[in-house]
C-alpha cells in the first residue's frame, strides 16, 4: 500500500547545466568530496529556484514555525513555564523528555498550518522539518537522554537558547537545516537519477554528497548567527516578537544566506 | 498547477453562475442511472446483515466513492510554477453532494474532520457542500444480497480490510489462527486483481475452512475519466468500505494490517515531502478515520492497525511461524494495479515489489516467491531511467542510512515524522524509541540482504555481466567488473589485493571478486558519513567529578565500595544544606539517601554514554593520573570474557 511519488527538475537550460555540473558527463572526478563543486552547485541550485525561496519569509507555516521558536526560548525564562507553554498549545508533563517537547511543537504547527488560508506546503514541511532537528538536536545534547529525564531538564535546555548567544546558534542551525533541506528538495532528484556517473559512482558517493550539502549549508548559516542573536534579543527588548516582525526578519536572514552562498559558489 | 474542480454528483442541481462553480472545472458523477459513471457494487451481502444500511452508512460509501473517483481521475500536473521554482503537486476540489442526512454531513465538525483527514491523506484541499438528496434513489441497487445459513460472523473484534497483499494476508492468518471468525472486506476495481483476490482467499480458506468470509466491494469509475496513479485518498475509501459492513455486524472496528515502515513511509529522499510518501494507514490518518467513523456510527468505532511496530520482514515471518508461508506465491504486493502479465504478478521495479523481495529474502523465505513471477528481477533486473532507478537508489541508500545511524540521529533528522507519529500514543518517547528499533531492524534487513545478494552473483559482477542499470549495479557503481572506468586497480586498491577482470581470466576475476564482495560494499558504506554533521557523541571534556563517577561505574562499584571511590577522590554529594555531606555517610544513613545515590548513579551511567572512550581515557589521565594504568588496566579487564567480578582495586571505606 505505501507509495512514493518521485519527480524530475524542470527541464530548463539551469537545470541542464546543473545536473551536467552532478553527474559530470564532460569532466571527471567526485563531486562528493570536492567541495568546490558543493559550494558551486548549491549556488547555482538557489540562484534557479530563488523565487521560491523568496516566497519563504511570508509563507504562514514558515513564519508561524520561526515564531514558535523564539516563543519557547522565552517560555523558558517565564515564571510558569508550562502555563506560558500552554498559550502556544504546548503542553508537557512532569517526566517530558526533549523528545516529547518536539512531539508538541510539531503539532502546534500541524494545527496552526492546517488552519491557515494556504494549509500546508512544501515550504512549511521544510520549516516544521528544520524547526525539529534544530531543537532535538541541540536541546537533545544538553539532557542526559532524548527520551528521558524530565520537564526541568528540557526547561534548562531550552532556556539556554533564550540568550543573545544562544538563540544565535538555534537561529544557525535551523537556517543551515533548512536551506540544505530546501536545495536537496531538488537536488536528491539529480544525485540518485545521476547515480553511476562519473561523478558518483556508486552510493557511497551519493551519501557523502548529501552528508558535504548539510556541511556546506550550516557553515554558510555561519552568516546570520550574530544577526538572529541581535534581532531576537533587541526585539524582545523593544517591541516583542510577532508574526510580522518576524516575516521581516526571515526576509532579511534568507537574503543574507542566499548572498553568502552565492558568494562562496563564486568564490571557490 | 491543475485549474480547479468542481465534483457534482448524483445529479444535483449547480448553475453555471452559482458562486462554486465560479473558477472551477465541472465534473458531473454519479453512480446510478443512465448516465452513471463510478460503479458501487458490495458482493455477497449475507441477510444476517440488515438489508437496508443505515442511511448515513450509505452516504458514506456514495462520499467516499465520489472522492475517490475524483482523486483518481485528476491529473496532479508535472509542470513547476514560480519560475520553475514550485513542483505541481496539489489539487483544489469542491463537491456538491446530495445526502440522506444533510444535517448530520453539513455540520462543522464532521465537514472539519473530512476535510483535515483528506488534506492530510492527499495534500489537496477539499470543500464540501451537502445538499438534500431526492427520494426516489435507490440505495439497494448497491447491495448483491446472498443467503447464509448459521451465520456465525456477528459482532467480531474486527471487519478486516483484505487486499492482494502479505500484510492483510498475516494479519488474517494470525487472527483466523485464534480460531476466531474473520470477515474480510476488499476492495475490487479491476477484474485482474478480482480474480488474484479471490484465488488468494480461496487458498487462505483451505487452511482456515468455515472460519473466513469475504465482502468484496466493487468501486472503479468510467474508462473515459484520466488516471492518476498517486490514488492518496484510498484508505478514505476503505474505512467507507469497511463501516458500511462493521456496522450492521457489531464489530469493534476496522482493521488494518500495515507494516509499520510503510504505515509510517518515513522519506526515503529529501524530495519526499509531505503526502509524496503515501499516508494511507499512518496513525495521524487512522486517528482522523475513528474520529470520523465514529461520528458517524454514534459509537465508539475503532479504526487500529496492529502492525504499527512491524516491519516487512517481521511480517513475512508471522506467515512462516503460523504455518502459511505457502501462501506467499499467491499474494501480490506489485504497485501496478494495471499490470496486464498473466503469467507473473510483479514488475519487479516499483517500491512495492522492491520492499517484498528484500522482506522475503531477508526472512530466508525466497523458496515461496519465485523469482520467474517477477518480470524484472528486483537486484540483477535492468531498471529504466527516471522513477525505476532512483526507486532502488533512493531505497538502498534509505535502508544504509536507517542501519548506520544512531537512534538519537535517526530522532533530529526525522523528528517531524516521529513525532506525527507518536501523537496519538500515550507514551510518545517509548513509542517514538520502538519505532526508531523497528527502522534499524529494518536497515540491517536492506543491508544483509545487499550483501547476501552481492555474494550471489559475484561471478556476473566479476565478468561484468551484471545489467548496469540493476538495483545491485547502481548500489556497487563501477567499483567492479571489467567497465571502462573499473580496473584491476580499483579493486586492489579497495579490497587491498590484486583483482578484477583486468588482465585476468574470468576464472580467477571470479575468485578475486568472490572474496572481495563484502569488502566493495564496505568500501561503499565507508563513504557514509565521512562528511556528516557533528554526531551525538560528545567532544567536550569530562569534569573531574563525570570522571570519578564514570571510572567508578566502569570498574563495577556498586554500594559502599562506590561511596567509598566517590569520597576517596573528594567527590561530594550536591545536595541542599541540611543533608549528609559525604556518599559513605549517606549511605550509611539509609533512606533516602541510597535511592538518591543510586538515583545520580543511573544519570551518571545514561551520561557516559554520549563520551567517546578516547575522551574518557585523556579525562582519566587528567583527573586520576597515579590511578590511570590501574583503571585502565581494570576497565579493560572488565570487557573481556571472564574477568573478575570482584574488583580489588579500591577497598571500601572504613568509617
Amino acid at each position: 500500500m505505501g507509495h512514493t511519488r518521485l519527480g524530475e527538475v524542470p527541464k530548463t537550460h539551469k537545470w541542464n547545466e546543473l545536473v551536467e555540473q552532478i553527474s559530470g558527463s564532460i569532466l571527471t572526478g567526485n563531486v562528493a568530496t570536492a567541495d568546490v563543486r558543493v559550494g558551486t552547485i548549491a549556488a547555482q541550485t538557489l540562484d534557479a529556484t530563488q523565487t521560491s525561496l523568496k516566497k519563504a519569509a511570508t509563507d504562514p507555516g514558515v513564519r508561524y514555525t520561526f515564531y514558535l521558536i523564539t516563543q519557547v526560548a522565552l517560555a523558558a525564562r517565564a515564571t510558569d513555564w508550562e502555563r506560558a507553554l500552554g498559550v502556544h498549545g504546548i503542553r508537557l508533563s512532569g517526566d517530558s523528555s526533549v523528545f516529547d517537547f518536539t512531539v508538541e511543537m510539531q503539532g502546534a504547527i500541524d494545527r496552526y498550518v492546517r488552519k491557515s488560508r494556504s494549509g500546508a506546503t512544501d515550504l512549511s514541511e521544510i520549516a516544521q522539518q528544520s524547526a525539529g532537528e534544530a531543537i532535538a538536536s541541540l536541546a537533545g545534547s544538553r539532557t542526559v537522554s532524548m527520551f528521558g529525564g524530565s520537564s526541568d531538564d528540557v526547561r534548562n535546555a531550552i532556556r539556554s537558547f533564550s540568550t543573545k548567544k544562544g538563540f544565535g546558534y538555534l537561529g544557525q542551525r535551523f537556517f543551515g537545516r533548512f536551506v540544505a533541506r530546501f536545495l536537496n528538495f531538488y537536488l536528491s532528484r539529480v544525485t540518485a537519477a545521476s547515480l553511476g556517473s562519473p561523478r558518483l559512482r556508486d552510493l557511497g558517493d551519493v551519501a557523502q554528497f548529501n552528508d558535504a550539502l548539510r556541511v556546506h549549508c550550516d557553515q554558510s548559516a555561519r552568516i546570520v548567527r550574530d544577526f538572529c542573536g541581535e534581532w531576537f534579543s533587541k526585539t524582545v527588548y523593544r517591541e516583542g516578537i510577532d508574526l510580522k516582525n518576524t516575516s521581516r526578519f526571515l526576509a532579511v536572514a534568507f537574503r543574507k544566506i542566499r548572498s553568502e552562498l552565492g558568494r562562496q559558489g563564486t568564490e571557490i | 498547477m491543475i485549474s480547479p474542480r468542481l465534483f457534482v454528483c448524483s445529479g444535483a442541481k449547480v448553475g453555471q453562475e452559482s458562486t462554486i462553480a465560479k473558477g472551477r472545472q465541472r465534473v458531473n458523477l454519479d453512480s446510478i442511472g443512465s448516465k452513471s459513471n463510478v460503479n458501487i457494487r458490495v458482493e455477497n451481502v449475507t441477510r444476517a446483515l440488515h438489508q437496508h444500511p443505515h442511511p448515513r452508512l450509505v452516504d458514506f460509501l456514495e462520499i467516499a466513492s465520489y472522492v475517490f473517483t475524483a482523486d483518481c481521475s485528476t491529473d496532479r500536473g508535472e509542470e513547476w510554477t514560480d519560475d520553475d521554482s514550485r513542483e505541481a503537486w496539489g489539487r483544489d476540489f469542491a463537491f456538491v453532494i446530495p445526502v440522506r442526512e444533510p444535517a448530520f454531513w453539513s455540520s462543522p465538525a464532521i465537514t472539519s474532520l473530512l476535510t483535515e483527514v483528506l488534506s492530510f491523506l492527499s495534500n489537496d484541499k477539499y470543500s464540501f457542500t451537502f445538499v438534500p438528496l431526492k427520494q426516489d434513489r435507490a440505495e439497494q441497487h448497491y447491495f448483491e444480497f446472498t443467503e447464509h445459513k448459521g451465520w456465525p460472523f456477528h459482532a467480531p473484534e474486527r471487519v478486516v480490510m483484505f487486499s492482494r497483499g502479505l500484510d492483510s494476508l498475516a494479519g488474517a492468518v494470525e487472527t483466523a489462527s485464534t480460531g476466531a471468525h474473520v470477515v474480510l472486506v476488499s476492495h475490487r476495481s479491476v477484474s485482474t486483481l478480482s480474480s488474484r483476490q479471490k484465488k488468494l482467499f480461496d487458498e487462505l480458506e483451505k487452511q482456515f475452512p468455515d472460519q473466513l468470509v469475504h465482502v468484496p466491494i466493487w468501486i472503479n469509475k468510467d474508462e473515459k475519466f484520466g488516471r492518476e496513479p498517486t490514488q492518496r485518498t484510498r484508505s478514505f475509501l476503505f474505512a467507507a468500505l469497511g463501516a458500511v459492513v462493521a456496522e450492521p455486524l457489531g464489530a469493534g472496528g476496522v482493521r488494518f494490517y500495515e507494516n509499520g515502515i510503510v504505515s509510517l513511509n518515513l522519506p526515503v529522499s529529501e524530495e519526499v515531502l509531505r503526502a509524496r510518501a503515501s499516508r494511507t494507514t499512518h496513525p495521524v490518518s487512522l486517528h482522523f478515520l475513528e474520529s470520523l467513523c465514529s461520528a458517524i456510527t454514534g459509537r465508539d468505532f475503532a479504526v487500529d492497525n496492529p502492525y504499527l511496530f512491524k516491519t516487512k520482514t517481521d511480517v513475512v515471518e508471522v506467515l512462516a511461524s503460523h504455518k502459511a508461508p505457502h501462501l506467499i506465491g499467491h499474494t501480490c504486493s506489485c504497485a501496478h494495479l494495471m499490470f496486464k502479465s498473466n503469467t507473473q504478478k510483479h514488475c519487479g521495479t516499483c517500491s512495492q515489489c522492491i520492499d517484498r523481495r528484500f522482506a522475503i529474502t531477508a526472512a530466508g523465505l525466497q523458496e515461496y516467491d519465485s523469482e520467474t513471477d517477477y518480470v524484472s528481477d528486483v537486484f540483477a533486473g535492468p531498471r529504466k531511467d527516471g522513477y525505476e532507478k532512483k526507486m532502488a537508489v533512493d531505497y538502498a541508500l534509505h535502508g544504509i542510512e536507517l542501519q548506520r545511524r544512531s537512534e538519537s540521529e535517526l530522532a533530529i533528522l526525522f523528528n517531524a515524522e516521529l513525532g506525527r507519529a507518536v501523537r496519538y500514543e500515550a507514551k510518545r518517547s517509548d513509542a517514538a524509541e520502538r519505532l526508531i528499533s523497528m527502522h534499524k531492524r529494518h536497515g540491517k534487513a536492506v543491508t544483509d540482504v545487499l550483501k547476501e545478494k552481492i555474494a550471489e552473483r559475484s561471478a556476473d559482477l566479476a565478468v561484468g555481466t551484471i545489467e548496469a542499470t540493476s538495483l545491485l549495479a547502481l548500489v556497487l557503481g563501477k567499483n567492479l567488473g571489467p567497465g571502462p572506468l573499473a580496473t584491476g586497480t580499483t579493486v586492489e586498491a579497495i579490497t587491498g589485493s590484486v583483482g578484477g577482470s583486468s588482465g585476468g581470466t574470468p576464472t580467477q576475476a571470479d575468485r578475486s571478486i568472490a572474496a572481495a564482495g563484502d569488502k566493495i560494499l564496505e568500501y561503499v558504506m565507508g563513504k557514509f558519513g565521512t562528511q556528516g554533521p557533528a554526531r551525538s557523541i560528545k567532544r567536550r571534556k569530562l569534569v573531574k567529578r563525570d570522571t570519578v563517577m564514570f571510572a567508578a561505574i566502569k570498574i563495577g562499584f556498586k554500594g559502599p565500595q562506590y561511596c567509598s571511590f566517590l569520597h576517596d577522590r573528594r567527590i561530594r554529594p550536591k545536595w541542599p544544606d541540611g543533608a549528609p555531606v559525604s556518599y559513605p555517610q549517606a549511605y550509611k544513613m539509609g533512606p533516602p539517601w541510597p535511592k538518591k545515590i543510586q538515583d545520580e548513579k543511573t544519570r551518571a551511567r545514561a551520561r557516559m554514554k554520549l563520551y567517546a572512550d578516547n575522551v574518557f581515557a585523556e579525562a582519566l589521565v587528567l583527573h586520576l593520573p597515579a590511578e590511570f594504568d590501574k583503571i585502565n588496566k581494570l576497565i579493560n579487564s572488565r570487557t573481556s570474557q571472564g574477568a573478575s567480578k570482584n574488583p580489588t582495586f579500591g577497598e571500601p571505606h572504613k568509617h
